[in-house]
């Protein structure tokens, strides 16, 4: 029994001071060894007193030396042609000084003794908390905002970043670049086609609708907004049907009760007495679009219809759910004759024209690229529209 | 017991911190849009309102945040001299469509509504600007670096940034920063 640990104890210390010829130090030649490998403990016949080549045992006994020879840190430059023994690794040589009093043997090579798989884990813990330490010394924390700027500012991508990318719950994105990549997304697949039409309204903004809403903002302010009361009165089915296809039966209710005060009180519409109703003051626009929309319906690819401006497939289907709400389009299908329809619907279309082209003005005249601005403004309103 | 009083505790004490921070945000965004309110009243015509608004708007507006986030990922091939260049013609832009909006004379009515706070150090105010007979929902983002600084200004749900953004992105895949430069020279050079 005391033979059999003395030889474990002699292959044990054999195989850590040396790699691969672990045994032959105090092992005879052609002797059998016992080794602690990472299998457990193996007994193996020495051949000229060393390991049989690529064998199993070879490799778990040079596994096991690579492991312990890892380095715990990058040796740190000292000026200094003596280097001291770092502070990391001198309890390590305090503790296995014990074992070489007792044995009382010199140590053939100046190597350090070789810690436990235990013990270097405890080493590398202690040392990556001490680097954690210096690094959060060196660098005091700064906002939150101002970081993300310096972080901008300097170009570099350093660690922390990606740390704090990958932290959970975080509600905004970090990478503050992307935060608008996906705002104003729409299918654009006919966009030569879309471009096109987008020129000739531009055209015609430019050379008829401008100048008729131009010679239209002679009429007095009042008779403007008085014509703008009427029409929107009288489009009060399409609101109406559209919030009950949405099964907003509150706004429907709403919608109803401001017809009827703007229909009784304001005389046919022609003062919005509703305004100075606060319930009734800002019921939210509803149409077909909107209500496709809250279907679950998709926008669709965007397309640009001549004379009508931008719109989406879901869009242009929803308009045509608005002309048939709408009861100036039956009036214009009934009995009345071309003359007649086109001068019921022409107030309308003049009117509602001085605001759009101010909102087209608006989106285009500081634009980069006009085409592209009123898509994306088009594609962030219906969005909001349909979030409503 | 104790450690639920506890947690209350440290509740009441952030929400008080969130409320003082988000008040703080309000007041400064009152403070910043009367005064250009009151500049736009008295200003002749568009172009000298630009002039006389660019000062109080670049101690209101985060123009270097907002010309970075319209770039988008680009801004990261910029050059230091190319960045300074591009916020300071982008800027130009955003005070002119800015200022464009206002009529010598008129007043806005602005209704401030409860804040939200989207995430720590960012505060959406929404708003319901009456002007010239027309309702217009605006909401205003700010952000606290130094102190508060709006960074994008949301107009019936239409982000100034994201509006941006779309075009950028399509100059920047056509010839990066160059071209990007070019075409916002191109935009401040045409006449008004």
């Amino acid at each position: 029994m005391n033979k059999a640990l003395a030889t474990l104890f002699a292959g044990f210390i054999s195989f850590a001071t040396f790699p691969c010829y672990s045994a032959s130090g105090s092992a005879a030649l052609n002797s059998e060894i016992v080794l602690i490998t990472k299998e457990g403990v193996k007994s193996v016949n020495m051949v000229g007193g060393r390991l049989p080549k690529n064998s199993t045992e070879t490799y778990f006994l040079k596994s096991a030396v690579e492991v312990k020879k890892r380095p715990l840190s990058k040796p740190k430059p000292t000026p200094s042609p003596k280097p001291k023994p770092s502070p990391v690794v001198k309890p390590l040589q305090a503790a296995q000084g014990d074992t070489a009093a007792r044995a009382k043997k010199p140590t053939p090579l100046p190597s350090t003794p070789v810690p436990s798989s235990r013990k270097v884990g405890a080493i590398v813990k202690k040392e990556v908390q001490k680097r954690k330490a210096e690094t959060a010394k060196a660098a005091p924390p700064v906002p939150h905002s101002e970081k993300r700027a310096s972080e901008v500012s300097s170009g570099k991508t350093t660690p922390n970043i990606t740390i704090t990318k990958k932290a959970p719950g975080a509600t905004v994105p970090i990478d503050e670049f992307d935060e608008y990549s996906e705002v104003a997304s729409i299918p654009d697949a006919i966009e030569p086609v879309n471009r096109c039409f987008f020129w000739v309204n531009d055209q015609l903004y430019c050379f008829v609708f401008r100048p008729v809403s131009k010679a239209y903002r002679v009429l007095p302010k009042q008779a403007r907004t008085a014509v703008s009361n009427v029409y929107e009165n009288v489009e009060f089915p399409v609101r109406f049907v559209n919030d009950l296809l949405q099964f907003k039966f509150k706004n429907a209710d709403l919608e109803f009760r401001k017809f009827l005060v703007n229909s009784v009180v304001g005389v046919g519409g022609i003062v919005r007495v509703s305004d100075r109703i606060p319930a009734l003051a800002n019921i939210p626009p509803a149409d077909t679009g909107q209500t496709l929309a809250k279907w679950g319906v998709g926008h669709g690819c965007y397309i640009v219809l001549p004379v009508l401006g931008p719109s989406s497939a879901r869009d242009t289907v929803g308009r045509a759910g608005d002309y048939a709400l709408n009861p100036l389009t039956w009036v214009s299908f009934g009995a009345v004759s071309a003359g007649a329809s086109i001068a019921i619907t022409a107030p309308n279309a003049v009117n509602t024209m001085d605001a759009r082209i101010d909102t087209y003005d608006t989106v285009t005249k500081n634009a980069i690229d006009p085409y592209q601005a009123v898509r994306s403004g088009y594609s962030q309103y219906r969005k909001k529209v349909a979030s409503e | 017991m104790r450690s639920l009083y506890l947690i209350l505790a440290s509740f009441a004490l952030a929400l008080g911190h969130l409320s003082a921070s988000t008040l703080e945000a309000e007041k400064f965004l009152k403070k910043a849009v009367t005064e250009v309110a009151h500049i736009a009243d008295h200003s002749a015509n568009s172009s000298a309102l630009a002039a006389s608004v660019r000062p109080v708007l670049m101690n209101v507006i985060s123009f270097e945040v907002m010309t970075r986030r319209a770039v988008g990922p680009g801004w990261r091939e910029f050059t230091e001299a190319q960045k300074k260049e591009a916020t300071d013609l982008f800027s130009t832009l955003i005070i002119r469509t800015y200022s464009s909006k206002f009529t010598p004379g008129e007043f806005p009515e602005i209704n401030y509504k409860s804040s939200v706070v989207p995430a720590p150090g960012r505060v959406e105010i929404p708003t319901r600007i009456l002007y010239r007979g027309s309702q217009y929902e605006v909401i205003y983002r700010q952000e606290e670096s130094v102190a508060w600084r709006i960074t994008d200004v949301v107009i019936e749900g239409v982000s100034l940034i994201a509006t941006y953004r779309t075009q950028f992105d399509s100059q920047f895949k056509q010839g990066g920063a160059p071209a990007v430069i070019s075409a916002l020279k191109k935009s401040v050079a045409t006449p008004q």
